[in-house]
């Protein structure tokens, strides 16, 4: 099972929102298919941590110069996957075709996860006392169907491969974007962004200028997070420190008091 | 020994909080090092073995799991009544703050190389120091713990009430939870170690058993102290 | 706190470790899936009805319920947008009507008690059947829209005997969009009137480089399959779109679409000062005018018509049409276009026919002319628009030209000057040569079907025709598209008074403006039947209710009426059962008739579908398949493979022609409307002017009440969420769409930043908005300031909020309480001469509501 990746194509897309509803629908069916609920009731449930992607608009510009960008958020299934790294039950695991995803059946909804993506993924359901995220279709993925959302684009805006093949066509679309338009087109997520990341295993293509505007952080951390990470790699090696230090302080103490003891000095650390 | 006059060293109250704070802070300690850390899961197993071996789930995934929920019980429990037991204390400490001993008898950085001069000489060249109630080394040990517990206890509460709070607070709490966690252990394996140091047997012994130290101890070996009480 | 059971994730693969630090992995068990769960399992083909545009679906079946769909992919254009994703949302919509219904409390209360079918059947033959025997046939209607027994539900009502049947169509295309397109291209003639339907034409969005989109969202607005998906496909070779619009929308383009802001309802000034700087500038394709045009036609300046015309024979695809020959100056001599060598664009002569000195143009000429004062100086004065912009908009489309449009748009009645607009933009595709070629516009083609059933025409006078001779008002209307001209003769009674009506899926309360003279007409009636699946506003005021199923629960036609390029054939297939008592609109039909029919009647024209079935109607159909070349015959697949989801697709066709005009050719200048010109002018009608083939400025009907807006006023203009669809509950009460609609405030009015923020307004505010004329008709909304808006505009999403009858919303368990339809409180007004209505033609106030 080789790796994928998903690419959004920012200029394709029409913002037509068939991925983030049939994401929805696709994660019913997950619930109809493990006996949880029946077809009727699961749409007619709102259930909106089932909505892992969705849309975040942003106004820009003032007018009449302004214009409106739809951010899509989603899960980037980053490749040092943060999420992955803090969660304390071990409850998110990376599968082999590349997709992060949390395991139910063991999430205790502390949101650990919440706290470490830089990406503001991880939605809890306080109804279930869990954190829900994209899974990447993984179910589908090993089954050679396509992830939900990229099914249903209407556009191939959503498309989806083995990485290389993926980064090819989103660089291919990049370019062609940067000569028909005069701006300058990037693929976000494709080289690692920074350690605390990785690549990302969802990338985007769009105008290098609106990054912000798409909510697509070029230096994607928390650094609280990161620095709670060098505490307790730091805090490691401090704890040995402390016990080797106090070890060969009691040693020496005692090879000390034997010796003034032995040289008729008396002890100092009298033993009552 | 049992004629030598005595000094109080510490009052039944500072004893309780101490000793009961120990226990709390143990388990603190202990039910936290599993979400900090996978290093630690080992804890969070032996919690959940026996949990899930009632409930018949013996997937091991499912064991840790639970053994982390319990844990987070115990965290919460543990902190509030930590929390709780701070109050007295506080309110305590807070009435003769003025002559608590943790302060500075003198300040400035000669003072501090001075008191760290005195801590050489009692614990490496196990010579005579000019020692106050605590060395310089207890003094500010006492001031990082309780700086630390501040934090720790304030991140605590953030995160109880995560809810209320943005994710962008949240992570602050958890790094500060997690960083003055890391300086309070360091500071209290130090601390504990010369607790429980033989050389330190008295105040051992003060501070767990009778509250008092023998008046010829104290004039031997905290002789700034000593001083001060002949003064009063 | 509710757990969801254990989920065990699927066997198969184990859990690996990827990048970053160890740790300690756990490994994922599996749950066994089956093949019956992906790929091989029930598949049926739909045509989507969440909005009207009938895409081909594919629904998963299991066990009898639908649980997911997808896009029917086996045609070039597939695609399904997030509406039609969410059609078991609609379909296990827990608040659909369930069993017949009748009204207990008064009208409007929406206050019903259940009913057998018997029952209701009953009543409503009863009723029928009792002013048939007076011989009033013509005082009942039949108002289809999203009707459920095509091919037999017309024809029961032309064998009852009434020939009313008012489609829906003046509150949407009809008819400034048709003539908007016909009137210079020609088309099939209905009472006179050439038509063109929205499905004539596309724009080449995959092979254009550059196009002005008005009145049109190709993203976020309808036919997904296949305007969407073309759209999509020209995004992604790099086709740039300047949006020119009161609103920014999202969907036509965010980063890449160049928003040009423009005052509501002055579109055709925008396009008569483009007209004005290709006529400036020589943008406009000399030879395709003369090839293909009859820009060369001299024509008589005091009267506008031809100056001299014959009627000439020409072959036209193996057949022998009769054309008119025209007049036109060619080497400094006048003759016939059919013999000149060298015909002039330009012109002014003098010429005398028959005795009688005349002086004429050429009708470029005369359009040239017509335009001089369209400067961009007047144009900015009339738009709002910047001068260069428009200069610069002129230069593009010269740039690019013929991989250029103007997108004909949609919907189209919304202002007095709507049929205008159509025309402008028509005219325009011409001069630049962008008519017919790749990268332009170009028509579509279809297939036909052989049709199921004729029964005999009725020579009882429907109510349009009496309107067409009668009133110079209505002298551009479509005689099948008429419900709101159909109120008007329900309110005065003339020609005759209408005494029943019944609605089958058409909400003529919601989705026509001026709700509160509707509802008035409505209550006239002595009974109102309505059948439909879902509430809608109209169903609070029907007095029986007969639930339809939704197109998922039941079998349809073979459809052929689709908006591709390229003539498609697919069919509408059964995928579950009708749920509670809802019934196949078939047999709801059939029953009536049966009721109502004498019986030899019935057996004639229904007795075989009703043994049948509706395989009866596919083998008709299929049996006859005309519209398309031999090697697409060639291609059509087996019926049977039809009905198991083959969707059969031929192929596009560029072509420069006319569809019918009288002189065979484009006529940019258009001799339907010189003669109508005159015509109207004769019989006195003082908006003649709205007929005449040149291009002139008529106003919207606001700007002619008022040259500017107050600080509180605003134009109510209004676009398709892309998750909502017209006024119905289908996407309006869907669960599945209610994250999405509110996480983009679907249900919100959006104003101006600065002029909210300058009436002390911010976003999330509660406003009441009334209609100027209107003040007592408050309805509520929230208000969002936005940036990407016109001042001088209010916009909503159609059909998202509950407008000021929201009586409905009740019985809605999603659907938001408040919201603005400007339909319920928007003017009775007809657009001239098309009857459309005018709605967003208004103006509406709004303050802070306490």
């Amino acid at each position: 099972m080789r790796e994928q990746i998903k690419c959004y194509d920012s200029q394709a897309c029409i913002r037509c929102f068939a991925c983030m509803i049939n994401c929805s629908v696709e994660n019913r069916l997950r619930l109809q298919r493990e006996g949880v609920m029946n077809v009727e009731k699961s749409v007619q449930s709102q259930m909106p941590h089932l909505n892992y992607l969705s849309p975040r608009r942003v106004e820009i510009g003032v007018y009449p110069n302004a214009k409106q960008v739809t951010a899509f958020h989603h899960c980037n299934h980053c490749e040092n996957s943060p999420c992955q790294q803090i969660c304390p039950t071990g409850a998110i695991s990376t599968r082999a075709g590349g997709e992060v995803v949390i395991n139910p059946d063991v999430c205790i909804g502390c949101q650990s996860c919440g706290d470490a993506c830089p990406f503001d993924v991880p939605k809890y359901s306080a109804d279930n006392g869990k954190a829900y995220k994209c899974m990447g279709c993984y179910d589908r993925v090993e089954n050679g169907l396509k992830q939900s959302c990229v099914e249903a684009c209407p556009t191939t805006a959503m498309f989806s491969g083995y990485a290389n093949e993926v980064i090819d066509e989103a660089r291919k679309r990049a370019a062609l974007y940067t000569e028909k338009t005069g701006k300058k087109y990037v693929v976000y997520g494709a080289d690692k962004l920074n350690e605390y990341v990785g690549k990302l295993k969802w990338i985007t293509i769009v105008e290098e200028d609106e990054l912000e505007a798409y909510q697509l952080d070029t230096k994607p951390t928390r650094t609280a997070i990161q620095w709670r990470d060098y505490a307790k790699t730091g805090g490691g090696v401090l704890a040995v420190a402390a016990i080797v230090g106090t070890t060969a302080h009691f040693i020496y103490w005692l090879d000390k008091r034997k010796k003034k003891i032995a040289a008729g000095e008396g002890d100092f650390h009298e033993q009552h | 020994m049992s004629n030598t006059k005595k000094v109080l060293a510490y009052s039944s109250l500072e004893m309780w909080f101490h000793k009961h704070m120990i226990h709390f802070v143990a388990f603190l300690s202990f039910s936290g090092l599993p979400i900090l850390s996978d290093k630690f899961n080992f804890i969070a197993f032996a919690i959940g073995y026996p949990i899930n071996y009632f409930t018949g789930d013996m997937n091991s995934e499912h064991i840790l799991a639970s053994g982390i929920s319990f844990l987070r019980v115990i965290h919460w429990a543990s902190a509030f009544a930590l929390t709780g037991i701070m109050v007295p204390f506080i309110l305590s400490m807070s009435r003769k703050i003025l002559t608590l001993s943790i302060w500075p008898d003198r300040w400035g950085a000669v003072a501090i190389v001075d008191g760290v001069v005195e801590m050489k000489k009692n614990y490496i060249d196990l010579k005579h120091a000019e020692f106050g109630k605590m060395n310089t080394g207890q003094k500010a040990s006492a001031w990082v713990i309780v700086f630390s517990m501040v934090i720790i206890v304030v991140s605590g509460y953030m995160l109880v009430f995560r809810s209320a709070l943005t994710h962008d607070f949240i992570s602050i709490a958890r790094g500060a939870h997690a960083i003055s966690y890391v300086i309070l252990m360091i500071t209290l394996m130090i601390h504990i170690y010369f607790a429980t140091h033989p050389a330190n047997k008295a105040a051992y012994t003060a501070m767990f058993k009778t509250g008092e130290m023998d008046e010829d101890y104290v004039k031997e070996h905290h002789p700034l102290w000593y001083r001060k009480l002949q003064e009063v | 706190m509710s757990k969801t059971s254990r989920r065990d994730f699927l066997k198969g693969t184990v859990a690996t470790v990827l990048g970053g630090k160890i740790i300690t992995q756990t490994k994922a068990e599996a749950q066994t899936v089956t093949a019956a769960d992906f790929g091989v399992e029930k598949k049926v083909p739909l045509l989507c009805r969440m909005c009207a545009q009938f895409c081909p679906m594919l629904a998963t079946v299991r066990d009898g319920k639908i649980v997911r769909i997808e896009a029917n992919m086996g045609t070039p254009y597939g695609g399904i947008c997030g509406r039609g994703r969410s059609a078991m949302g609609a379909l296990y919509d827990p608040d659909r009507i369930k069993t017949p219904l009748i009204r207990v409390g008064e009208r409007g209360e929406g206050k019903f008690r259940q009913a057998s079918w018997d029952e209701v059947l009953d009543l409503v033959a009863g009723k029928m059947k009792s002013i048939a025997a007076e011989g009033d046939q013509k005082s009942v209607a039949f108002l289809p829209r999203f009707n459920s027994a095509d091919g037999i539900d017309n024809n029961f009502f032309t064998l009852y005997g009434t020939p009313n049947i008012p489609g829906y169509g003046d509150v949407c295309f009809a008819n400034a969009l048709t003539i908007g397109l016909s009137a210079v291209v020609g088309g099939k003639l209905a009472s006179g009137i050439p038509e063109q339907s929205t499905g004539a034409i596309s724009s080449d969005y995959e092979n254009a480089k550059f196009g002005i989109l008005m009145q049109r969202n190709p993203g976020g607005g309808l036919v997904c399959h296949a305007w969407g998906t073309m759209f999509g496909k020209g995004k992604k070779n790099g086709l740039q779109v300047a949006v020119v619009d009161p609103r920014k929308p999202s969907e036509a383009g965010e980063s890449d679409a160049q928003w040009v802001p423009i005052r509501p309802g002055t579109d055709s000034a925008f396009l008569l000062g483009l007209m004005h700087q290709i006529f400036k500038n020589r943008f406009f394709d000399v030879d395709y005018l003369l090839k293909h045009t009859n820009s060369d036609m001299l024509i008589n300046v005091e009267t506008g018509l031809p100056v001299q015309t014959r009627k000439i024979e020409k072959e036209s695809k193996g057949k022998k049409v009769e054309i008119l020959d025209y007049l036109v100056s060619s080497d400094g001599a006048f003759v016939f276009k059919s013999e000149a060598k060298n015909p002039s664009l330009f012109g002014k002569f003098d010429v005398e026919i028959d005795g009688a000195k005349l002086t004429c143009k050429t009708a470029l000429e005369m359009m040239q002319d017509e335009v001089k004062t369209c400067t961009p100086e007047w144009t900015s004065e009339q738009t709002s628009i910047p001068e260069d912009t428009i200069v610069k908009l002129a230069h593009k489309l010269n740039a690019t030209k013929p991989a250029c449009f103007i997108d004909r748009g949609y919907r189209s009645e919304r202002y007095a000057s709507s049929m205008r607009e159509k025309l402008l933009v028509t005219q325009i595709n011409v001069l630049l040569g962008a008519f017919g070629v790749k990268g332009g516009v170009f028509y579509n083609r279809s297939i036909k079907t052989e049709k199921y059933l004729s029964v005999p025409k009725l020579t009882e006078m429907p109510i349009p025709k009496w309107y067409l001779k009668n009133d110079p008002s209505s002298a551009f209307m479509s005689d099948h598209y008429y419900r709101r001209t159909w109120i008007k003769t329900v309110l005065s009674e003339k020609p005759y008074k209408q005494r029943m009506a019944i609605f089958s899926g058409q909400n003529i309360v919601g989705g026509s403006a001026g709700a509160g003279e509707i509802i008035k007409g409505l209550k006239k009636l002595e009974m109102i039947v309505a059948i439909s699946p879902f509430l809608n506003e109209t169903i609070m005021y029907a007095d029986v209710v007969l639930p339809d199923c939704t197109f998922m629960e039941r079998d349809e036609p073979l459809t052929t009426s689709f908006k591709t390029p390229i003539p498609t054939l697919a069919v509408n297939r059964k995928a579950v059962e009708p749920m509670y008592d809802s019934k196949d609109g078939y047999w709801i039909i059939l029953q009536l008739a049966q009721r109502v029919l004498a019986p030899e009647i019935f057996e004639q024209y229904f007795g075989e579908f009703q043994r049948e079935g509706i395989m009866a109607m596919w083998k008709k159909q299929y049996s006859k398949l005309s519209g398309i070349n031999d090697a697409e015959m060639a291609t059509i697949p087996p019926l049977d493979s039809i009905l198991n989801g083959r969707v059969w697709a031929g192929e596009k066709h560029y072509g420069i022609s006319a569809k019918g005009t009288p002189t065979g050719k484009i006529e940019l200048y258009s001799t339907f409307l010189a003669q109508k010109f005159v015509d109207l002018k004769a019989l006195n009608y003082d908006r003649a002017a709205y007929a005449s083939p040149l291009p002139i400025f008529n106003k919207p009907y606001w700007l002619e009440k008022k040259s500017a807006l107050g600080n509180s006023e605003f134009i109510p203009i209004t676009g398709f969420h892309p998750l909502g669809s017209f006024t119905g509950q289908q996407t309006k009460n869907n669960t599945l769409l209610k994250t999405i609609q509110n996480s983009t405030n679907a249900d919100a009015v959006f104003i101006n930043k600065k002029k909210g923020a300058a009436l002390g307004l911010k976003s999330d505010d509660i406003v009441e908005i009334v209609n100027i004329e209107k003040p007592d008709l408050i309805t509520k909304a929230r208000v969002v300031l936005s940036e990407v808006i016109h001042p001088d505009a209010l916009f909503s999403y159609y059909g998202m909020g509950a407008g000021y009858y929201r009586n409905m919303t009740n019985g809605l368990r999603n659907a938001s309480k408040i919201g603005f339809n400007p339909n319920h409180i928007s003017n009775f007004t007809f657009n001239p001469l098309t009857t459309g209505h005018s709605c967003q033609d208004f103006i509406v106030s709004i303050r802070k509501s306490v």
